[in-house]
């Protein structure tokens, strides 16, 4: 067919963001080609093996950096990988989903949860300076809470009433507008350092103690609406390594909307047509040749990670950074760590949740050992950690399919091991950096990854991590906004994600909506009047009225159960 | 297996099969046969359905295929992990006017030995049977197709066609013996199919669900009692999982099973 290279979209990156928008369009009805130059999906936020996480560390360390490898630096890894490689999914953006937000809604109106697996996430969990201790995660919880004195827990309740209400016009906020967010729970809620503590840290999952009090606000209402949509957590963890496995899903649903797939293959050029040799060229005014492919790709409009652009891109746009909003410390880049062990995490069942009501403690010992967490450490938590930043720490294991379990696994451990008791898993360690470091991220890390690690050891074995890799992620300050050089709106370039751990997601899904409707919105004002190749079907595209178009019988063949 | 006794009056096993194959060998045709007894000439790729189902019965279980298209990702080879993941079965195709997409299917059997579950059951259907034979006998061939068959394959390899059915045979370009022994060796399940005479194709289902570990199943997906169309078939770590649509209306009953 000679249509077959005339697409009404190309998406280059498979990322989480692009992947969302590939699917939107292709459900609209426009015909996409989606590029990426990994030959894996996903991006930033891609689910590795380990053999290919070793890989993408190897590529990421070499001096000569591509483009897109300069979002991250310093990147280390050990030397041997582990057996097995394949039966883990480690994330490169470890994150959590919110059970009410603009993924979630996504997720379900797409149709692309029916590809994946989730689960509520079990366990969040605050290092106080001494111990680990559980964060209580609905209002029930905080009532039974035996360390808290009445008095607190009043204050504490008028506090989650406001939080979870229209706050924006509030006299107490209109007060107070520039205040950093733990400063304000202090002085306008009257709580103690410590109920601070635990709200800006693992309820705002603030970054740093001077993030300021709206956002922060915004960040614990929507956790609040998020207790019991599913269960009494506030997040879901995505199966196989979460965000990448869900940008499969997402392709998959624009493949299956004839979206075409083309990955692995390097960009040789990517030009913008002027129109000037034919009104064909006019309309499909992008042209992308790949390396090793013989076609040649046209189409109308652009859409582009960051960094598949920054190579090519250049000459024909304009980048216009914004400058970053003033007041607050924002970070540039996070301090990462991914470490994969062969003992669960265990958790004490601590003072904070008295013995009698801790019903989520799985064994009578008053040990518990959840599949996924979040631990937060506070700054200035540990002795020889950050005093300024917060860590987080997502840990996964088996329960997820992230890692493997059962018999057999770790052979050169024979000697020790009787199998079936063997847990791995893994310990994302993520920690913001508000100015920029050469140096290796390891010792800014290693006091983190020593007290997680302890959890996982017993008296007499202390658990060493089978397979490190350090990092450093760069947030490319800020979100570049691209403008076309001329003047037709018709290349987007999606913004990078920030790795944040309980946001990323519907970061992407509000910046994938974003850019969804710009698409639609060039590519029906130049669908007007515009030559088309020949026999290029017009009739079959309707006017585009929603993100995703409600479920039609198409799509549900296998609706039977109604899942 | 106490407590998977009490239910199994009504339970049906969910199992994943995932297509794979050269392009426009008919794969879609295949699974359209199988689903809906159908066949659409210059039938255009598949559109717009991520799975289709169909049940099987066998004795007294019954199977619920989940029937996975590559919706065209394999053309360039950029069929994601989470097509594989968790697959009990794959039926990998090839046309058997055409050398070439037997060597394509060879390939594919290797990407699934590296990337599926090592239970997984596959079968190797060479379609178009029915380009090569005169209707007479078209369907007389399959039914008795069995494992107990492979074993008597036992023609060489490479070796040209023994059979010559007509002057229409001319158009085989695999051997029917070559590809039996080319399964027999990889330890495949073995079918001659058409999509358009419908040969073959339902015998796939059956003997893939012979084989499938059904007892295995169950037991791993043991804790997903009450929503067993969600659990079973896929992991038995899914137990915990939350179902995202729960809160939605539900779909409307499409199925066309």
């Amino acid at each position: 067919m000679p249509t077959d290279n005339y697409f009404d979209a190309i998406v280059l990156g498979t990322g989480l963001t692009e992947s969302t928008i590939a699917a939107a369009i292709s459900k609209a009805g426009f015909k996409v080609a989606h590029l990426d130059t990994n030959s894996y999906y996903g991006g930033h936020e891609a689910s590795l093996s380990l053999d290919e996480l070793a890989q993408w560390a190897d590529v990421h360390s070499r001096p000569d950096l591509t483009a897109q490898s300069n979002n991250f630096s310093s990147v280390t890894r050990s030397e041997t990988v582990p057996p097995h490689s394949r039966q883990y999914s480690v994330s490169l953006s470890p994150s959590v989903i919110p059970a009410v937000g603009p993924f979630i809604s996504s997720l379900v109106a797409s149709g692309v949860s029916r590809y994946g697996s989730f689960k509520l996430l079990e366990r969040v969990a605050i290092f106080d300076g001494t111990q680990i201790k559980s964060v209580p995660q609905s209002k029930e919880d905080i009532f039974q809470d035996k360390t808290l004195t009445l008095i607190y827990k009043r204050r504490l309740m008028r506090f989650l009433m406001f939080a979870s209400g229209e706050f924006e016009l509030s006299n107490e906020l209109a007060e107070k507008p520039d205040v950093p967010f733990f400063d304000f729970l202090i002085s306008t809620f009257s709580l103690s350092d410590e109920i601070a503590t635990v709200i800006t840290f693992a309820m705002a999952y603030c970054n740093f103690k001077t993030d300021l009090t709206l956002p922060a606000l915004r960040r614990v209402r929507k956790l609040l609406k998020s207790v019991g949509r599913y269960g009494p957590s506030s997040f879901l963890v995505g199966y196989y390594g979460g965000s990448g496995e869900i940008a499969q899903g997402f392709c998959r649903t624009s493949a299956v909307n004839r979206g075409v797939y083309i990955l692995g293959k390097n960009i040789a050029t990517i030009s913008q047509n002027n129109g000037e040799e034919s009104e064909l060229s006019r309309t499909y005014k992008y042209t992308v040749e790949l390396d090793d492919f013989p076609e040649t790709l046209y189409s109308r409009c652009l859409i582009s990670s960051p960094y598949h652009l920054s190579a090519h891109l250049d000459s024909i746009t304009t980048v216009s950074h914004s400058t970053p909003t003033s007041g607050s410390t924002q970070p540039v880049a996070f301090a990462k760590c991914i470490a994969i062990i062969d003992k669960p995490i265990s958790f004490k069942s601590s003072e904070h949740v008295s013995a009698e009501s801790d019903e989520n403690s799985s064994s009578t010992s008053g040990i518990s050992e959840p599949d996924t967490a979040i631990i937060v450490f506070p700054p200035g938590s540990l002795a020889s950690g950050s005093s300024n930043s917060s860590a987080h720490v997502l840990t996964t294991g088996p329960g997820t399919m992230t890692a493997p379990a059962g018999k057999c696994i770790f052979l050169n451990h024979l000697t020790e091991m009787l199998s079936d008791s063997i847990v791995a898993g893994i310990i994302y360690i993520s920690i913001p950096l508000s100015s920029l470091v050469d140096s290796s991220p390891e010792p800014l890390i290693k006091p983190y990854l020593d007290t997680v690690l302890s959890m996982a050891s017993s008296k007499d074995r202390k658990t060493e991590p089978l397979f490190l890799v350090h990092y450093v992620q760069h947030i490319s300050s800020p979100e570049p906004s691209v403008t076309p050089a001329n003047t037709s709106p018709s290349l987007f370039v999606t913004p990078l994600l920030h790795p944040d751990l309980t946001q990323s997601c519907d970061e992407a899904a509000v910046a994938a909506e974003t850019i969804f409707w710009n698409a639609i919105r060039s590519l029906e004002s130049s669908r007007e009047g515009s030559e088309r190749p020949p026999d290029t079907n017009v009739e079959d595209i309707n006017t585009v009225e929603s993100f995703w178009p409600s479920v039609g019988p198409s799509d549900d063949d296998e609706s039977e159960d109604g899942w | 297996m106490a407590d998977t006794a009490s239910g199994s009056v009504d339970r049906s096993v969910q199992v994943k099969l995932v297509l794979l194959g050269e392009a426009a060998v008919g794969k879609s045709s295949v699974v359209l046969r199988f689903v809906s007894n159908e066949f659409q000439a210059n039938k255009e790729p598949t559109i717009g359905a991520a799975f289709l189902t169909q049940k099987c019965r066998l004795e007294d279980r019954v199977l619920r295929y989940e029937i996975w298209d590559t919706a065209g990702q394999e053309r360039f080879h950029s069929l994601a992990p989470m097509y594989y993941r968790n697959a009990q079965a794959a039926v990998v195709v090839y046309d058997i006017t055409k050398a070439s997409s037997l060597e394509k299917a060879k390939s594919w059997v290797k990407e699934l030995q590296r990337q599926a579950n090592p239970n997984i059951v596959i079968a190797l259907a060479g379609n178009k049977v029915d380009l090569v034979k005169s209707s007479s006998s078209a369907g007389t061939m399959s039914t008795s197709e069995s494992e107990d068959e492979a074993d008597d394959a036992t023609a060489t390899p490479g070796e040209t066609p023994s059979v010559a059915d007509g002057e229409s045979e001319s158009l085989r370009q695999v051997p029917r013996e070559e590809a039996q022994a080319y399964a027999t060796e990889a330890g495949l399940l073995f079918f001659e199919t058409s999509a358009k005479t419908g040969e073959g194709v339902v015998e796939i289902f059956t003997e893939i669900a012979k084989k499938i570990p059904i007892e295995h199943i169950l037991a791993s997906t043991r804790g997903g009692a009450g929503r067993p169309g969600v659990t079973g078939g896929r992991d038995g770590a899914r137990q915990d999982g939350v179902n995202l649509d729960e809160n939605q209306v539900k779909g409307k009953d499409a199925c066309n099973c």
